[in-house]
């Protein structure tokens, strides 16, 4: 990766980090369904970029929101899992073209049933994490459950609406 | 030591994910407030800063509510002022006794700035700190009630662990017939907080008021809480489930009062002391 492409990540962090926590925190929907837009940037992360760097990037974006959220090791605990996993799940699902020409594994370049399938579980894996964690036990688990799908749910939302909004016009390589 | 660092560099990224995590984990159950710096809340300078900023823009949007809310209290308080003056001319309060148990409370006046009400330890960020005297641990109300306690502060801003938060505790009261108990928010609705340990030789009625019992120097006696919503006891267990209606409304904070007790170390000095002999 080259530097300019880390300034551009370390930009775009900055960007999900204002959006996240001085709009999308104070966003919950029927007080159940939580937006948390800044796993978009993890999800559009380049492929390029080696696991290392993968990592490290989503944990100072995962410790920044926790920083303003006031939930220290909450949000860096579930977004390094889902950083972890994304590489592994990018390749269980290759696209019969591979991955040769994706800069961004973006709805345009990649289409609307491929990027269902590649977001969901990551939004669902991250969501059980954080929600289950943040809460220290088991203790309620059908209220937490609750959270986690209706949050998953309205993220997916938001992430499609963010691709069409802020990702129309990333370039296939 | 070459197949070793050749392993290493192979599983790099499965390594450095266990690093993170344990990193993650350490943050998570390690950061107790009283032991360290402001840097990692809501209460650094640059958050703060940030959260000032949006609070600017958004506060214009609620100046009507809010003046009215101010109003209202400013009404209470006078109805209050007159009153105690009322008594204290004609010789009715102020008795020799209730002067000498008085505790000397000081009110910080502060801004919210940043709040959550949905997660499980909710945190509130307020616009005063170490400058104005605010220390970890003192209490903090609103115009209708309690709000929590003092978590941690930088030089101008303070976070405040919210009574909503599954791990503060405060020490309360049943105000009709002064059963003392606890009370502990169960982390699902912002709305309603639970009492914990009422005994069940005790008749709790609905509509009782639970206020603070100033047991501790957090609070001043007769704080309000709320008033109880729900009684109910299940035949194997020795304490109610007494669920009590939030006299605070924590979706719309905005002005709060830091209570600062210039006696509470000597006080907490003195407790302290009983049970290390």
């Amino acid at each position: 990766m080259s530097s300019r492409t880390y300034i551009i990540q370390l930009i775009h962090i900055t960007l999900y980090l204002l959006a996240q926590a001085l709009v999308f925190n104070d966003l919950v929907l029927f007080g159940r369904a939580f937006a948390l837009v800044y796993i978009s940037f993890v999800l559009m992360v380049p492929l390029e970029s080696g696991r290392v760097s993968l990592l490290l990037m989503s944990f100072v974006m995962g410790f920044l929101i926790d920083v303003f959220s006031d939930t220290l090791g909450v949000h860096s605990a579930a977004t390094v899992l889902i950083a972890f996993l994304r590489p592994h799940w990018l390749n269980l699902i290759t696209p019969r073209g591979g991955y040769e020409n994706v800069s961004i594994p973006t709805i345009q370049i990649m289409g609307f049933q491929w990027f269902i399938v590649y977001t969901i579980p990551i939004i669902f894996v991250h969501h059980f994490a954080l929600f289950f964690i943040e809460a220290g036990s088991f203790n309620s688990f059908f209220f937490i459950f609750k959270r986690i799908l209706l949050s998953s749910l309205f993220n997916l939302f938001l992430i499609i609406v963010f691709q069409y909004f802020f990702y129309r016009n990333v370039k296939s390589i | 030591m070459r197949r070793l660092l050749q392993l290493i560099h192979y599983y790099r990224a499965f390594l450095l994910f266990l690093v993170l995590e344990f990193v993650s984990l350490i943050l998570l159950v390690r950061f107790n407030p009283y032991h360290s710096a402001s840097f990692f809340y809501s209460s650094n300078v640059l958050t703060g800063k940030i959260f000032t900023l949006r609070n600017n823009i958004a506060q214009y949007f609620s100046l009507v509510s809010k003046n009215e809310e101010l109003a209202y209290e400013n009404a209470l308080l006078r109805e209050q002022y007159y009153k105690l003056r009322h008594e204290f001319r004609t010789g009715t309060s102020l008795l020799p006794e209730e002067s000498k148990n008085f505790e000397p409370f000081e009110f910080v006046n502060a801004t919210v700035i940043n709040n959550s009400t949905r997660k499980f330890h909710n945190f509130i960020t307020i616009n005063a700190g170490a400058a104005n005297g605010l220390e970890p641990g003192m209490g903090v109300i609103g115009p209708s009630g309690i709000i929590g306690k003092v978590f941690s502060v930088s030089e101008n801003y303070a976070t405040i662990s919210s009574a909503l938060n599954i791990d503060v505790l405060t020490s309360a009261v049943i105000k009709s017939d002064g059963t003392f108990c606890t009370a502990r928010w169960s982390g699902e609705d912002p709305r309603y907080i639970n009492l914990l340990y009422v005994p069940r030789h005790i008749s709790v009625q609905k509509g009782d008021s639970v206020v603070t019992s100033g047991f501790n120097p957090v609070f001043p006696s007769d704080i309000m809480i709320g008033i109880i919503e729900d009684v109910s006891l299940k035949e194997s267990e020795s304490f109610y489930n007494v669920k009590v209606a939030l006299s605070t409304d924590f979706y719309t904070l905005s002005q709060v009062y830091v209570i600062k007790n210039p006696l509470a170390e000597e006080r907490n000095r003195l407790e302290e002391n009983l049970f290390m002999p």
